[in-house]
């Protein structure tokens, strides 16, 4: 088939084009090292940033004895793997720990805070995190909660129990604070014996999330598949017309839909070689874990190039000449990249602006391959995929029809 | 017939750049359109490639009509464009294989006909050469070759040699009369009269978009009659002495370019006193001066009145 060997040339074309190969290649490899390595705080941290146990500061502002057995939670047998507790005095001395970076977490117990328990009124535990170490802080702070709920139980529990004694004439109102005290170290104990106090690391995290290399990598995968198609694939379709070669093309035996087809497969086949290309090198490189599914990754590099691919015929059919076709794909790579969040993650903007996102070429394709790195099942990619090849399509259909005229 | 064209007319916006031409092409015949810029040699060829609709008119190809049926049609033609169309960073023998395949060429066929097509452009030992790294003749050479894949009945050549150096330019005259010993027809448009004068059979001569004269050379030259063509070197500026020149009683036409003036007249020497006489009571230094028989350039001065460059 004529339109095989025309694809082909296409995309011998481009991988002989050094600054074609510059600007699809090299620069989306350099912006995922720049913005990857500068946006890290925006994410959370690899599982792999976690390594051993962490540094813990533990400040016990509380002399009671509600407070010293919270403080005996971080210092269990069961957290030694995770977390190395360091009994500190104030608030002060564990603040200023994760100042110079001895400790990622700080917890605080006020000095108050057993009276409050027994008075059964509000009582927090402090967490303190230093910016660079969300995932640490979070656990310390899913530990912390899980230890408040069990208190709050407990608490429950000291207040019913003391009210059934005085209303039945069995405790002194001037005995009530110590039995108050009594009780709630009694139902500690039984609690710990129940296992109250072991923390579920499942609801640390509800959704995963992804390392800010894991984003940046599939976000400009994705806008510059867009490149590789419409400066390339837009470009090449009109440089044709201008160097010549297309009114050649169109004296020799080769119907137009032949022709068209050519450019549109050679279009879609550099997209494929982008994307696969930046996929290996970010892997290998930075060592960005794509997910655990290659079906799904595949289902979105093919939804992704056809509708990249549309995008770019659709370009080229309404364009004069290949100057306005760089304007015009220029315009809307940056805008949909910026709405789409390969700029700044998604996560930052605001509620309304994550809408519009999900309505744009990168928003949608971004957001999926986050999925595949998430671990999500399959289900989660096919919507975005489906929406991807039916508008690349229909672009490329509308395209093709007023360029093949 | 290889070609016949019947009533072929174009127009832009309103202006005829080919005026209801008939023209009829033998088979294995080499056949000029000669004539000025803008004077309708490209759009005409154009038409017959299939790339320019026309107005009104017919065109057959091998006896097939080039609208009714433009496939087959366009398997009997080659086509080498005045611009060179070509893919640069592709090497000589991609770029002819790709050309070929356009052609229906495939396999083991394909690779002894890109070989052929070297061989016969002379450019068989820069074949795996980037055709960006050729000179301008060696890359024109390459884009008549692209044009020959699939062994055409009929290419169409528009100025292949614009632009050349003499040594490139003789390959290629010399590559066009190899094609034609082989049997391809070639319909070789120009505005160099010496080329048209040695490789065409047949030549038309083209102005404003019409066909002012058709036949061999030697029955072009009988348009002119027994006139002689006196040609002079020397550098005459436009204006009064040109004026001067056209008033002499005897003289037909006169015309001048890179630095020479021709005068047709039917008696060359009873003139030639006036003419001197002229050009040095205008300040003209004469370098040499000859009489001969018309040439094409003569013909067309005969025809239009005006010289072939102007």
């Amino acid at each position: 088939m004529k339109f095989i060997e025309l694809a082909k040339k296409d995309v011998l074309l481009i991988l002989r084009d050094r600054k074609a190969l510059m600007i699809i290649v090299i620069m989306p490899f350099i912006l995922t090292a720049i913005l990857g390595g500068a946006l890290g705080g925006m994410f959370r941290e690899p599982a792999s940033a976690i390594g051993g146990a962490f540094n813990l500061m533990v400040a016990n502002e509380d002399k009671g004895e509600i407070g010293g057995r919270v403080a005996d939670v971080f210092a269990s047998a069961d957290l030694k793997k995770l977390l190395t507790p360091k009994p500190v005095a104030t608030r002060d001395e564990a603040l200023a720990a994760i100042d110079k970076k001895e400790a990622q977490v700080a917890v605080v117990i006020p000095a108050d805070f057993s009276a409050r328990v027994v008075k059964g009124e509000p009582a927090a535990i402090d967490v303190y995190q230093h910016p660079d170490s969300p995932l640490r802080g979070s656990i310390v702070q899913a530990i912390a909660t899980a230890v408040t709920d069990n208190l709050s139980a407990v608490q429950t529990a000291t207040a019913t129990g003391v009210q059934l004694w005085v209303k039945g004439g069995m405790l002194r109102p001037q005995d009530l604070a110590a039995a108050a005290t009594a009780l709630a170290g009694q139902l500690q104990s039984v609690g710990a014996q129940a296992g109250l106090q072991q923390v579920k690391y499942e609801t640390v995290e509800p959704r995963k999330g992804v390392t800010a290399f894991q984003y940046y990598a599939a976000a400009m995968t994705v806008m510059f598949s867009l490149f590789a198609t419409t400066s390339s694939g837009a470009k090449s379709f009109l440089a044709e017309r201008e160097d010549g070669t297309l009114p050649r093309l169109l004296t020799t035996p080769t119907p137009r839909w032949q022709i068209v087809g050519g450019k549109l497969v050679g279009t879609f086949m550099t997209a494929i070689i982008e994307m696969v290309t930046l996929i290996v090198a970010t892997t290998l490189v930075f060592r960005v874990s794509w997910g655990h599914s290659p079906l799904a990754l595949a289902i979105m590099v093919l939804a992704v190039s056809v509708s990249s691919s549309g995008i770019a015929v659709f370009i080229a059919a309404i364009s004069k000449n290949s100057k306005v076709a760089d304007l015009i794909s220029m315009i809307f790579i940056q805008m949909s990249a910026l709405i789409g969040g390969s700029m700044v993650p998604l996560s930052v903007l605001p509620e309304g602006a994550k809408k519009v996102s999900m309505f744009t070429f990168n928003g949608i394709a971004n957001n999926a391959f986050v999925s595949i790195m998430e671990g999500q099942p399959l289900t989660a990619i096919l919507t975005p995929a489906l929406i991807l090849v039916v508008a690349g399509l229909a672009l490329a259909l509308i395209g093709s029809r007023r360029l093949a005229a | 017939m290889i070609l016949e064209v019947k009533g072929l007319t174009k127009s832009y916006n309103g202006h005829p750049a080919v005026a209801g031409i008939d023209l009829e092409m033998k088979d294995g015949e080499v056949f000029g359109l000669l004539g000025p810029n803008g004077a309708g040699k490209s759009t005409t060829i154009s038409m017959v490639s299939g790339l320019v609709k026309p107005n009104a008119g017919s065109i057959r190809i091998g006896g097939i009509d080039i609208f009714q049926d433009p496939l087959a049609s366009r398997r009997l033609i080659g086509v080498v464009p005045q611009d060179i169309a070509l893919y640069p960073t592709l090497t000589a023998r991609e770029n002819l294989a790709f050309w070929g395949h356009m052609y229906g060429q495939s396999g083991a066929d394909l690779r002894k006909r890109v070989d052929e097509v070297l061989e016969l452009v002379g450019l068989a030992d820069r074949a795996n050469q980037r055709i960006d790294k050729y000179s301008g003749g060696m890359k024109r050479r390459i884009n008549i070759g692209a044009g020959l894949m699939h062994r055409p009945k009929l290419l169409l050549m528009d100025e292949p040699t614009v632009g050349i150096d003499p040594q490139s330019r003789n390959h290629i005259l010399d590559t066009v009369k190899e094609l034609n010993r082989q049997g391809t027809s070639v319909l070789y448009t120009s505005h160099y009269m010496e080329e048209v004068e040695a490789l065409c059979d047949r030549i038309a001569i083209m102005d404003l978009g019409k066909v002012m004269a058709c036949g061999s050379l030697n029955e072009l030259r009988l348009l002119v009659g027994d006139k002689d063509v006196i040609t002079i070197q020397a550098n005459v500026p436009e204006g009064k002495v040109l004026d001067d020149l056209r008033a002499i009683p005897g003289v037909d036409g006169v015309s001048k370019d890179d630095g020479h003036l021709r005068v047709v007249a039917p008696y060359g020497r009873k003139v030639l006193g006036d003419v001197v006489t002229r050009l040095a009571a205008g300040g003209v230094k004469v370098r040499s001066i000859d009489i001969k028989e018309p040439d094409l350039e003569g013909v067309f001065l005969h025809l239009t009145g005006k010289a072939l460059r102007d």
